[in-house]
């Protein structure tokens, strides 16, 4: 029986895109980057940034990096947009680390974690406030290599696919944070996924796989945890308080990745898929590429409206833009929903992973008792969508406690680019041929050839035998 | 209610990105098709007076519900509730019964048990429940005359000549039990429907086949009408007054009366029972445990809707004391026990 946990949602029979092919999405036009409203922008309207150039920070010094070179066109409180001019200036961030892994310290790989802008693959938390804070107390690293969206399958993809960086990065995690044991977490359908990592050579630590359930979400941290250890941890506490350091695969290699070439995260692997979609599969796009782009790789259906997020736990976000912690887009079709009285039939009750009753959070958000909500646990919804996927009446309960969630916050929900910039990208589609005149912009050689002609099909083509990297073998 | 509106509204986010597939109405329909094993049993064993029994209930039922929405709260719905609130009214009765009865028994469960408490949802009684109960207060004695099976009586005549009734009049088991005679070769026929009693509730050999059928379309749980059944089976075991084996005794109090109609059809009714896992299992428990209870020291038949109509009452209780504990709500107040 494979380990879980109480409530979620059992889905069957839904096609997903493990084992696609990865294709590369065009990064033409504008990328907007997106931050939290305690970033601040450090780039003004008109400069012109190169790839590892920050763009906007917050009071932690933590940054937010172009992934292309080209020219700023808007700054606006969290939004900084940038226009492509497709030459992949790069500018140095870091010193590659080439040598031993002895060679760096644990607050030098810490710090270069946190210059390189690392955030979690799926949760979108920065990485190095976790290792620093998390230091001492860590025991086991939990790697995740499950997705239970339907649909979803570029994790375990790319997992198949960089399976050799994937062990070097957990490698470098586990001797750099002193961790003994490591628990590789499978979905309890891909043992051949598992087998991939059966063989690897782990020399300073023991690790062990563990086949979890398909349930929907199995993959958040605390989850994953609550089901291979039985520690329930409170939405109070962190994972890594209680001792265990749950990262995804990709955040792990984007670590180890990272570090060997000195640079920002570029590229974030997702999912293509949904009922608007001509064919699903898998992109490689870098972070701020517009929907758009990502959709044009396998085509879209008339009528079709791109989503970020999954079936279930999908998101109407500001900004219609690839962040680095979104892993699919959704190409849906429009449908009308006519929500009905409710029945009480619990079944919202018996789904939820966090054990609240989404529909008496509902019915006091819908009569305005906000107070109320929070003594019955609105704070601990971790908005993974199972209430309204089984209401049988069509009830947007996620919608309501989302909502009351950031009602004293203000958070435009719209899915359209902020209204600065489309009027921008409207006024330079005449004057585009100036904008690129690369004649007058800051002369720049300090061109990174390796990262420049860095593609990533050729790259899985080469690496599949898994030669490369040595730096952090240690002796 | 414009309030109400207002705030629906400014919820935009719409996930799940699903078509819908999986509706309300799927579930009650599910429960119309449940009721057809019973129906065809009481076609067969009652004759053809059981089918105009209950169709009489279920038109009632559905125009009451109609009428009620047009008039008074002046906009349509579409939900096929009242259909099943018709049917199992229509189960309830005895196939003697005036046809003006289940008529009356509809629309009172309709319009003011479940209409007048705001809808479909918000009603605190079982409709159908609450339906047969005041039925039985008000006209208790056309209830309570069962015939024996076969004895096809005539189809659309509103009432039943009163000779020809005392002539098929036999008394049920429930009417034995209460002198402490049990019939032990009859208890087959009690399990597979042959014996009077109520349309729909005769055969609790059909009744598992609905309730499997529920079950397995994931409807219904098991928790509560095994925790009822049970609580029945060990209070009627342990307290057997019959001169027989203790066993024979309470596979009498199952399959007679209503119980397993109870069982399968009422006590898993969504909207009056309670929402949390641990509370459906008590709610059994004190259904079941009522019901025996009722059958002792109360009346005869129709003890079952009476113990379920309590137990209705208490279901906000139950509801308040079994709440689930919030993920982590252990472990943060074993943290402040220790820090105090």
């Amino acid at each position: 029986m494979a380990l879980t946990f109480g409530g979620g949602i059992s889905l069957f029979d839904y096609k997903n895109t493990y084992k696609k092919p990865f294709k590369v999405a065009p990064s033409d036009g504008v990328l907007s980057y997106f931050a939290p409203s305690e970033f601040t922008p450090c780039v003004y309207k008109g400069d012109f940034v190169k790839i590892n150039t920050p763009l906007m920070k917050n009071s932690d010094s933590f940054n937010v990096y172009s992934t292309v070179s080209g020219r700023v066109l808007s700054v606006e409180n969290g939004c900084v947009s940038v226009e492509n001019d497709g030459l992949d200036t790069t500018a140095h961030l870091f010193e590659p680390v080439t040598s031993d892994a002895n060679s760096i310290t644990r607050e030098t790989f810490i710090e270069y974690i946190k210059l390189a802008g690392i955030v979690g693959a799926y949760s979108g938390t920065p990485v190095y406030s976790k290792l620093e804070k998390g230091f001492g107390k860590i025991k086991r690293l939990v790697v995740s290599f499950v997705e239970t969206e339907p649909y979803s399958g570029h994790t375990r993809t790319f997992a198949h696919c960089f399976s050799s960086d994937i062990i070097l990065g957990i490698k470098l995690v586990m001797f750099m944070m002193g961790i003994e044991k490591c628990v590789l977490a499978f979905s309890k359908k891909n043992k051949e996924l598992a087998f991939e990592y059966e063989n690897a050579d782990f020399t300073n630590g023991t690790v062990t796989n563990a086949f979890v359930s398909d349930k929907h979400p199995q993959g958040v941290g605390r989850l994953l945890v609550a089901s291979i250890y039985d520690a329930e941890i409170p939405l109070t506490q962190e994972c890594y308080e209680r001792g265990y350091l749950v990262l995804s695969a990709e955040t792990v290699y984007n670590i180890y990745n990272c570090l060997k070439n000195g640079s920002c995260v570029r590229y974030k692997a997702l999912s293509f898929a949904g009922d608007g979609a001509r064919a699903m599969g898998n992109v490689f796009a870098l972070i701020g590429t517009s929907f758009q782009n990502v959709a044009s790789v396998y085509g879209t259906r008339p009528n079709a409206k791109l989503v970020s997020g999954g079936l279930i736990g999908g998101k109407i976000e500001r900004g219609a833009f690839v962040r680095p912690n979104s892993n699919m887009i959704l190409a849906t079709r429009y449908f009308e929903k006519h929500p009905q009285e409710c029945i009480k039939c619990g079944k919202c009750v018996n789904a939820c992973p966090m054990r609240i009753v989404p529909i008496e959070l509902y019915e006091n958000f819908v009569s305005g008792e906000h107070n109320k909500n929070v003594e019955n646990g609105l704070y601990n919804c971790i908005e993974c969508g199972c209430c309204s996927y089984v209401c049988p009446s069509f009830i947007d309960l996620r919608g309501a406690i989302i909502f009351d969630k950031n009602r004293d916050v203000e958070k435009p929900d719209t899915d359209l680019p902020p209204k600065q910039i489309e009027s921008e990208i409207k006024t330079n589609v005449d004057t585009n041929t100036k904008l690129l005149n690369i004649d007058a912009l800051p002369n720049d050689n300090s061109k990174n050839t390796s990262f420049n002609s860095f593609n990533f099909e050729d790259y899985i083509a080469e690496n599949t035998d898994g030669k490369e990297g040595t730096d952090d073998k240690e002796s | 209610m414009a309030k109400r509106e207002q705030m629906t509204k400014k919820v935009e986010v719409r996930a799940p990105f699903i078509r819908p597939h999986r509706k309300d109405i799927r579930i009650m329909s599910d429960v119309l098709v449940a009721a057809i094993p019973p129906l065809i049993w009481a076609l067969y064993c009652f004759g053809a007076r059981a089918g105009v029994i209950f169709s009489v209930s279920v038109v009632f039922a559905f125009f009451s519900e109609w009428l009620y929405d047009r008039f008074v709260c002046k906009k349509a719905t579409a939900d096929i509730s009242s259909l099943i609130t018709g049917a199992l009214i229509g189960f309830s009765f005895p196939v003697s019964v005036p046809l003006w009865l289940p008529a009356f028994a509809s629309v009172f469960a309709i319009a003011v048990s479940k209409k007048m408490f705001g809808g479909i949802g918000k009603n605190i009684f079982n409709p159908a429940v609450s339906g047969i109960c005041v039925s039985y207060l008000l006209f208790g004695k056309y209830m309570t005359v069962f015939t024996k099976p076969f004895a096809y009586l005539p189809a659309f005549s509103v009432s039943v000549d009163k000779g020809l009734l005392d002539s098929l009049r036999v008394v049920t088991p429930l009417e034995n039990l209460k002198f402490g005679k049990i019939n032990i070769s009859a208890i087959s026929d009690y399990f597979y429907g042959i014996t009077p009693g109520i349309i729909g509730g005769v055969s609790s050999a059909l009744l598992v086949i609905s309730f499997v059928y529920l079950v397995l379309r994931r409807k219904i749980r098991v928790s509560t009408t095994v925790s009822y059944l049970f609580t029945i089976l060990v209070f009627t075991y342990f307290t057997a007054y019959a001169d027989s084996e203790p066993i024979d005794f309470t596979m009498t109090q199952l399959f007679s009366g209503a119980v397993m109609l109870t069982g399968v059809f009422f006590i898993n009714d969504y909207t009056t029972t309670p929402t949390y896992m641990t509370g459906k299992v008590i709610f059994g428990i004190v259904c079941g445990g009522m019901t025996v209870w009722l059958r002792y020291y109360g009346m005869t038949h129709y003890t079952e809707f009476f113990a379920l109509a309590v137990s209705n009452m208490l279901v906000p209780l139950i509801n308040k004391y079994t709440r689930p504990v919030v993920y982590g709500g252990k472990i943060l107040k074993e943290q402040k026990r220790q820090r105090s």
